[in-house]
């Protein structure tokens, strides 16, 4: 249903995006996943039709975005990344324009709307103003509008970015419940987000393609590099650090970066390993044996940079393409 | 179409909501109904010359000069400036209904400017009065669009900036240059075609035929050009997005 053929992007010198090719298919969630300056923006900005591509091509739904740019944009839904919003008009009022302008039938306008409405969580907010609402409920006021025609194409440019945690729940799972029947491209700064709400991840960096692969799939990719952070009392930490160092696979043992923040008899470790064996038991066992106390045993996520230099082996440097 | 009444609904409710949607039209009546009353007074009754005081005097020009830039600065400065560009042009709409939609909201906005016209005809005829409705009507015609083509620069201008003060600077600028076309165009003396159109450009020209009462295809034809002009030229503007 979404389908990118070796787009390029150029800004003047800034080289935005290189060759990217992609497809989501009906019924998939995909998730674009990568840090500021990544090109997940503007290639999203490239398939909704707002800026050309410099090269190559895309398609929605079947219609090419530059060549049949109206159809294709009747098929999709967008919640652009900052959720621009008119400030003087109701809540009700925005989203019955947005359902006219986008041609959903007159006789079906009110059940729409009243649909997304209801959706998004916005029942008591029909009356408000658009531009005094708080930075979550726009962001719902966005999402209702992307919804109202009832698209098969969806593409939302970092959905849970001010929400607070329950919304982000809430929109995780509206997302996954759209991801049923229709077709939905996210993006997302954060792995563990990707990971619950996307059966597809493509991690962009610098404008390309670096991995296209499924939760599980990155998992196995990363998941040697994911440090596990214990929390030990019983012993001295030297000890328990020279003890966990034995085990196989684990290449290292540091303090937690949070470890100044409990002093007294607790030790929090970060075990670093490089074994594709889950190591959580082997501790739990070896902690059992040493007659230690655990309150502490999980692995930890990834920031983006860890995970660039997990699969590329370098170092992928810092900032985006125009750093 | 339909696309287009939403537009021209939608800006209209933008308007009415503004501080511009009050400011403008009580200022413009208060000083317009001011004018006319005083004309009235001045030439002791004479319905004839006080309504060609009223559009198309001193005052009419001077009023207009500033009216148009309040209407047209925020049209697609502001959507630009704020991002609701982005959610309108990547809604299944054109370019130019886009554009339709704000020049004719703008249009209408200003044609209700002129509400009090009718009032004002209706209490000369009390008072005893008889004008030439027939010119009346052609003069009108003519104010309407002068409007549109005002309007429509206006528009263009708003479409350069996602500023609102450098489009209205830039408005008055625009407004300038289009009226004075004719003086504009001897600065370049060296083009011979603009040489024998001479004042044919100029549309006060063509503007003053209308306040005579002569409604000739010619003017109406050249104005109505010149706005299809701008609005093209605006909705290029916003496809140049593309070309950056
Ligand atoms: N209109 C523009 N003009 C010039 N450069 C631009 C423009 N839009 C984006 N860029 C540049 O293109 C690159 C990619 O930007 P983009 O907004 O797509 O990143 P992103 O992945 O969405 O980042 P973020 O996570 O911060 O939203 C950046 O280097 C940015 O500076
Ligand atoms: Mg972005």
């Amino acid at each position: 249903m979404i389908e990118a053929i070796s787009l390029h992007k150029r800004f003047g010198p800034v080289q935005a995006l290189r060759d990217v090719s992609f497809g989501v298919a009906q019924g998939e969630v995909a998730a674009f996943l990568g840090p500021n300056g990544a090109g997940k923006t503007t290639c999203m900005r490239i398939l909704t039709g707002f800026l050309p591509a410099s090269a190559g091509r895309a398609v929605v739904a079947g219609f090419d975005v530059a060549a049949q740019s109206r159809a294709a944009r009747a098929a999709l839904g967008y919640l652009p990344e900052s959720v621009p919003l008119p400030g003087d008009m109701r809540v009700r009022e925005y989203l019955d324009f947005r359902a006219r302008i986008k041609r959903v039938a007159v006789r079906q306008r009110r059940r729409r709307i009243a649909t997304v409405v209801e959706r998004c969580g916005l029942e008591t907010m029909k009356a408000r103003l658009v531009g005094r609402l708080s930075k979550g409920y726009r962001q719902r006021v966005g999402l209702a509008d992307a919804l109202v025609a009832d698209p098969p194409v969806l593409i939302f440019d970092e959905p849970t970015v001010g929400l607070d945690p329950n919304q982000t729940v809430e929109v995780r799972r509206l997302i996954a419940e759209l991801g049923a029947e229709r077709t939905v491209l996210l993006s997302t700064h954060i792995l563990s987000e990707a990971e619950a709400i996307s059966g597809r991840i493509i991690i962009i960096h610098h404008g390309r393609i670096l991995i296209e692969d499924t939760p599980a799939g990155l998992q196995r990719r990363v998941h040697a590099h994911r440090p596990i952070r214990v929390e030990i009392a019983g012993a001295a930490a030297p000890a328990c650090r020279a003890a966990l160092a034995e085990l196989t696979g684990v290449r290292r043992v540091a303090a937690a970066d949070d470890a100044g923040s409990h002093g007294g008899e607790w030790h929090g470790l970060a075990v670093h390993h490089d074994t594709e064996t889950d190591l959580r038991e082997a501790i739990f066992a070896l902690a059992r044996e040493r007659g230690w106390r655990l309150r502490e045993l999980h692995r930890e996520d990834l920031s983006l940079e860890q995970i660039f230099r997990a699969v590329t082996g370098a170092d992928a440097g810092k900032g985006g393409a125009d750093a | 179409m339909r696309n287009v009444l939403t537009l021209v609904v939608r800006e209209m409710g933008a308007y009415f909501r503004s501080p511009i949607g009050y400011s403008v039209p009580i200022l413009f009546w208060v000083l317009a109904g001011l004018r006319f009353y005083l004309d009235l007074e001045w030439t002791q009754g004479d319905v004839e010359a006080a309504l060609a005081q009223l559009m198309g005097g001193v005052h009419f020009w001077l009023l207009t000069f500033l009216i148009v830039p309040a209407l047209t600065m925020r049209l697609l400065a502001e959507e630009r400036r704020s991002g609701t560009l982005e959610m309108l042009l990547t809604a299944p709409v054109e370019d130019w209904e886009v554009v339709a939609g704000k020049f004719l909201g703008a249009w209408l906005f200003y044609a209700f400017l002129w509400v009090p016209l009718p009032l004002y005809l209706a209490a000369v005829i009390f008072l005893g009065g008889s004008p030439d409705l027939g010119a009346v009507a052609a003069n009108f015609l003519g104010v309407l669009l002068v409007g549109a083509l005002f309007l429509a620069v206006g528009l263009f201008c708003s479409s350069l900036t996602s500023n609102q003060i450098i489009a209205a600077l830039m408005c008055a600028v625009g407004l300038l240059v289009v009226s004075f076309l004719p003086e504009v165009a001897r600065l370049f003396p060296r083009i011979l075609w603009i040489q024998i159109a001479g004042d044919q450009l100029s549309f006060f020209h063509h503007f003053d035929e209308f306040r005579s009462g002569v409604v000739d295809g010619r003017p109406v034809v050249y104005i109505l050009t010149l706005i299809g002009l701008a609005l093209f030229l605006t909705a290029r503007s916003l496809e140049a997005r593309k070309w950056r």
